[in-house]
């Protein structure tokens, strides 16, 4: 065989330093590996009533002959539609294969080499993880009291900070800023850098202090919102998001952007998602009574609880989480163990519906309960 | 300050004229990275060696090679890329010697001596199938000085953060201050060579700083292998063990390497005061003094991230064991029993040997297979106790399903599994002593 020089010296370091995130195995897998009958997934903060009605219905009419045809390039109709939602221009959006799409489009689109972005050292991963594998510094802000520090990501821009994500509801902890401190940051940033705000959770939150993003979009043209269709819409398998900013920083981005990365049949169910006006609602109130049983049964169990907004509550157990994992999973419970996310010994759950909330909070009761006894 | 770390790289031919460059190449970069000039010798002899070996006996007269010479910190290494065939690997063995009046063994004199000119030798597979020799060479650093006790004052606030580099030596005085000897990581005991590791990015030092810069305790680690963090510590300097620095300190190391695409934390024979709900205990070990006393050392361990499961291969009279020792772990694995079945072996295998000569320790880890597996191991055994090494190791990598070929010569040998190291190496790793509590 032929003999090639190693691929190790084509490799920029930032590339060889980064490990490749490993994903959960599917389901059948990990029920084969752990020996479980059945599988709760409270890992990913899905919806379990799954996507509105108006979506279903459009996605189970979807003609399979129309697989053949490549997708709208640009999601034209639902960018249309957003527009008419938010009363906003339909070049004011871009959508992209899940949230984490674009934010890759963003950072590519901002970001040169020596730059760096700024966003909190305990919060969604993707931010940092782009970034480092682009070559890009992620600066990395400690949290204060669980909730992103306005002050000290402020104290981190220099003349080569290009983009400071802010995650409100912050995802694990759900936190969240309200308009004033928004507002506040954003008069401070005074357009040195791009701000964007992540709302992936946003459509959980009932506080009428939580901003108004999309309204602020036109007062500043640095300010950027990601929203998905992934958590209170249900379609998290067919992967779709979107970022809503000004005219001009959107058209910036959009040249980053590659186009036909959303399929049809995302497109289709995201559309007619947006139509189903009870979905919201009747999430909310899933939530609610998921998060009081949960918060109910944590307690009994005597442990530390953080929750805000969204649908999550993460907890800290007298163990070491990854072992609470691989302990829940042998009774057919999911959750995500936090120590990637720096909360050593946590764990987050999801707020599903009853019955795997019961299996959760009789599976974690059994462990704690054996580990006494040991 | 982090150093220059240097990758070198000369390409040549298999030629025994290149010598000299070759030589003057590992010699200079030797010196380049911070050898002395005993150490550098010795490299340069090793690599030597080596060249000459594959000009003479392995590779096609005139074959392009290429040796890297790349800077550690604390040591400089030369790396060979051989074909697969390059070699009989048995010089490398620790336990090889040579019949003078055997003239085919003398070919194999100059391995002989390259292996025992270096600290350490790596021998893997790359994937493209050729062999990488990694020659290894530390700097030499003197024995820690006398010095007068460091004394810490109890503290009621503090952060963590990095070690600065002129911090280091006085944290490893507060230690030998706080500390037994045995309670302490080796890499305490030589604050220079510590200073280089942390500055060469090999290991990394978080400490608990008071208001006015008082350090209260520190933690360290480093990056054993692909999948695997080290920890040592934490260690406390008269600090309260209600204060809640230590797990302050043990958390802020596990934050450090959350995200490092490592798989887990391990922290073998923790100082008293760890806090040990954070972590697994994989099992123990004994330790034996010189004079025959004995000590049960721990070994702990947390994964990072959520297991995923795993594929290990392991010999027939292993089986028990390590089902006991998964299920005691929960550790979801998929588990191939497999036994050689007369496939063909290389006549000789290759056992790497890591002496830690102050603690009488040798870690023995399988580098090649070979049909003298078993002869092979009792072989490194005998070595060993001539020598007065009481605690003898060793490593077997569930993950390289060949390495399954010497577990019956462990088990005659009189080793016995003490625990599981999970993905340790290519996977999970059993760790093995020799006698035990048998000893």
């Amino acid at each position: 065989m032929k003999s090639f020089p190693g691929l190790e010296r084509l490799v920029p370091d930032y590339i060889k330093t980064f490990e490749a995130y490993i994903p959960s195995k599917p389901d059948d897998e990990l029920k084969k590996l752990y020996g479980c009958s059945r599988l709760y997934r409270l890992n990913n903060n899905e919806n379990p009533l799954g996507p509105p009605r108006t979506a279903r219905r459009a996605l189970e009419a979807f003609d399979s002959a129309g697989a053949s045809v490549y997708p709208s390039g640009d999601c034209y109709h639902l960018r249309h539609k957003l527009a008419d939602i938010f009363g906003m221009a339909p070049d004011q959006f871009l959508v992209g294969n899940g949230a984490n799409e674009v934010i890759a489009f963003a950072i590519k689109a901002f970001c040169r080499h020596g730059d760096n972005i700024i966003t909190a050292d305990k919060t969604f991963a993707v931010y940092e993880w782009v970034a480092q594998f682009s070559g890009f510094e992620a600066r990395l802000v400690p949290l204060v009291d669980y909730g992103f520090d306005a002050e000290g990501m402020l104290e981190k821009i220099d003349e080569r900070s290009r983009i400071v994500f802010v995650c409100n509801p912050n995802n694990p902890t759900g936190s969240w800023w309200d308009a004033r401190t928004l507002c506040s940051f954003l008069d401070r940033v005074d357009g040195r850098c791009v701000v964007v705000v992540d709302e992936a959770y946003r459509e959980f939150v009932e506080d009428p202090d939580f901003p108004d993003s999309m309204s602020l979009i036109a007062s500043y043209p640095n300010l950027v919102v990601f929203r998905t269709f992934s958590k209170m819409y249900g379609l998290a398998g067919l992967r779709i998001g979107y970022l809503a900013g000004s005219s001009e920083v959107v058209d910036i981005i959009r040249r980053t952007c590659v186009v036909y990365s959303v399929n049809t049949m995302a497109q289709v169910g995201a559309f007619w998602a947006l139509d189903d006006r009870e979905h919201v609602a009747r999430t909310r109130e899933s939530v609610r009574a998921g998060k009081r049983f949960l918060l109910k049964e944590l307690d009994l169990m005597g442990l530390d609880f953080v929750h805000g907004e969204g649908n999550f509550v993460m907890t800290r157990l007298p163990m070491s989480d990854s072992l609470a994992y691989r302990k829940l999973m042998t009774h057919g419970v999911m959750v995500r163990a936090m120590t990637g996310f720096r909360f050593p010994n946590w764990i987050r759950i999801s707020v599903s519906h009853l019955e795997a909330l019961e299996s959760f909070a009789a599976a974690l009761a059994k462990i704690l309960g054996e580990r006494k006894r040991f | 300050m982090k150093p220059e770390t240097g990758n070198l790289l000369l390409s040549v031919e298999a030629d025994e004229a290149y010598l000299r460059v070759v030589t003057a190449f590992v010699e200079n970069a030797a010196f380049c990275f911070g050898l002395g000039e005993f150490e550098a010798l010795r490299l340069t002899l090793a690599a030597e060696e080596v060249f000459m070996h594959l000009c003479r006996k392995a590779t096609h007269s005139g074959s392009p090679l290429q040796i890297g010479c790349s800077n550690g910190g604390y040591f400089a290494q030369a790396v060979f890329r051989l074909p697969a065939d390059s070699f009989d690997w048995k010089a490398f063995n620790v336990t090889a010697s040579i019949s003078l009046d055997d003239e085919s063994e003398l070919d194999s004199m100059g391995l002989v001596i390259a292996s025992r000119s270096v600290d350490r030798f790596l021998l893997g597979r790359e994937k493209g199938g050729e062999l990488k020799l990694t020659l290894i060479k530390e700097k030499s650093y003197p024995p820690p000085p006398q010095v007068e006790p460091a004394v810490a004052v109890p503290l009621s606030k503090t952060v963590l953060r990095p070690v600065a580099p002129e911090e280091l030596k006085f944290i490893s005085r507060l230690a030998v201050s706080c500390y037994d000897a045995g309670a302490l990581s080796d890499i305490l005991l030589y604050p220079g060579k510590l200073s280089d590791m942390i500055a060469a990015g090999e290991y990394a030092c978080l400490a608990a700083v008071g208001e006015s810069g008082e350090i209260g305790g520190a933690i360290f680690w480093r990056r054993l292998g692909e999948n695997m963090v080290e920890c040592f510590g934490p260690y406390l300097f008269n600090q309260s063990s209600t204060s809640g620095m230590a797990e302050e300190l043990l958390e802020g190391c596990i934050g450090a390497v959350a995200r490092s695409g490592a798989a887990g934390v391990v922290n073998i024979g923790p100082p008293p005061g760890f806090p040990a709900a954070q972590f697994e205990l994989l099992g123990t070990f004994d330790s034996y003094g010189p004079e025959g006393s004995s000590t049960s050392v721990e070994a702990w361990f947390r994964m990072l991230s959520e297991d995923t499961g795993a594929t290990v291969w392991v010999h027939p009279e292993l089986d028990a064991f390590i089902r006991r020792e998964f299920a005691k772990l929960v550790l979801p694995r998929e588990i191939r029993v497999d036994r050689p079945s007369g496939e063909t072996l290389p006549r000789h295998s290759v056992l790497s040997a890591e002496f830690d000569r102050p603690r009488g320790r040798v870690m023995l880890r399988p580098m090649w297979p070979g049909g003298d597996a078993a002869e092979n191991i009792a072989r490194h055994v005998k070595l060993m106790k001539s020598e007065n090494i009481p605690n003898i190791h060793f490593a077997l990598d569930l993950g390289e399903a060949w390495q399954s070929i010497f577990l019956p010569g462990l088990l005659g040998a009189g080793f016995e599994p003490r625990f599981v190291l999970p993905y340790a190496g290519k996977g999970d790793v059993v760790f093995f002593q020799y006698g035990g509590k048998r000893q």
